[in-house]
């Protein structure tokens, strides 16, 4: 199986999702199975690519433009918003194309989740979504727009 | 002891393996607290029915496990 794990967040970055995350990778790999990690890259200075026990891992500056970020005068992370969004679909197109995941898991729908509801427009795969907790709970700190778009998940 | 938010209560089973306390209320947090405090018996069966949920339902193995058979799963749906 090809599976592409898609985490908001993965090691060596601490906490529950990660380890979580991280575990199902291995264990993928371990049974034999291509396992693709895609991750964002917090904190910057993470390498954007390595391989970690057989694993690639791939941390990529996913942004979108936000209007709430033009609004509250944030112009600098509004326009490298736009810079890295079209950046970032090219280079999901180019994951997708060569690497063929049949299955994505998506752990930790939050501000994502704009970029998978984008691969399933174009590429087809099925899907899995892992809720965490606050990915759930934090819904009411979500804009009209995020809370619409993780109910079309 | 946990709260009654998100995915707690599935493995903290009130009066089995733990309490559960509403959030945001620290008198009721504080009484669960002395309650244990008081009996340690009752504390030491919790912790104990804990490991064992926790062994039986929340390994790493078996989280990565039923992961793998939900892919499967999703793959062979028409």
């Amino acid at each position: 199986m090809k599976l592409l794990l898609l985490s908001t967040s993965y090691p060596p970055v601490l906490g529950g999702l990660q380890t979580v995350a991280q575990q199902v990778a291995q264990h993928m790999h371990q049974h034999g199975h291509a396992v693709q990690v895609l991750t964002m890259r917090y904190p910057r200075h993470l390498p954007p690519y390595e391989l970690c026990d057989g694993i690639p891992i791939a941390r990529w500056l996913m942004l979108r433009p936000n209007l709430p970020d033009l609004e509250r005068g944030r112009l600098a992370v509004w326009l490298a918003s736009c810079l890295y969004y079209g950046l970032t679909l090219r280079r999901l197109a180019h994951l997708m194309e060569t690497f063929q995941p049949q299955a994505v898991n998506f752990h930790f729908p939050t501000h994502l989740t704009h970029f998978v509801l984008w691969l399933r427009r174009r590429y087809t795969f099925r899907l899995v979504v892992s809720l965490h907790g606050h990915d759930v709970l934090g819904d009411s700190a979500r804009t009209a727009y995020e809370r619409r778009q993780f109910r079309q998940l | 002891m946990a709260t009654q938010v998100g995915g707690l209560p599935e493995v903290v089973e009130d009066g089995v393996t733990g309490i559960l306390v509403p959030p945001n209320d620290p008198q009721a947090l504080a009484e669960a607290v002395l309650s244990l405090l008081r009996d340690p018996e009752r504390r030491r069966q919790m912790g104990r029915r804990g490991r064992e949920k926790v062994l039986a339902q929340f390994t790493p193995e078996r989280v990565a496990d039923l992961s793998e058979a939900l892919y499967w799963e999703v793959l062979h749906k028409p």
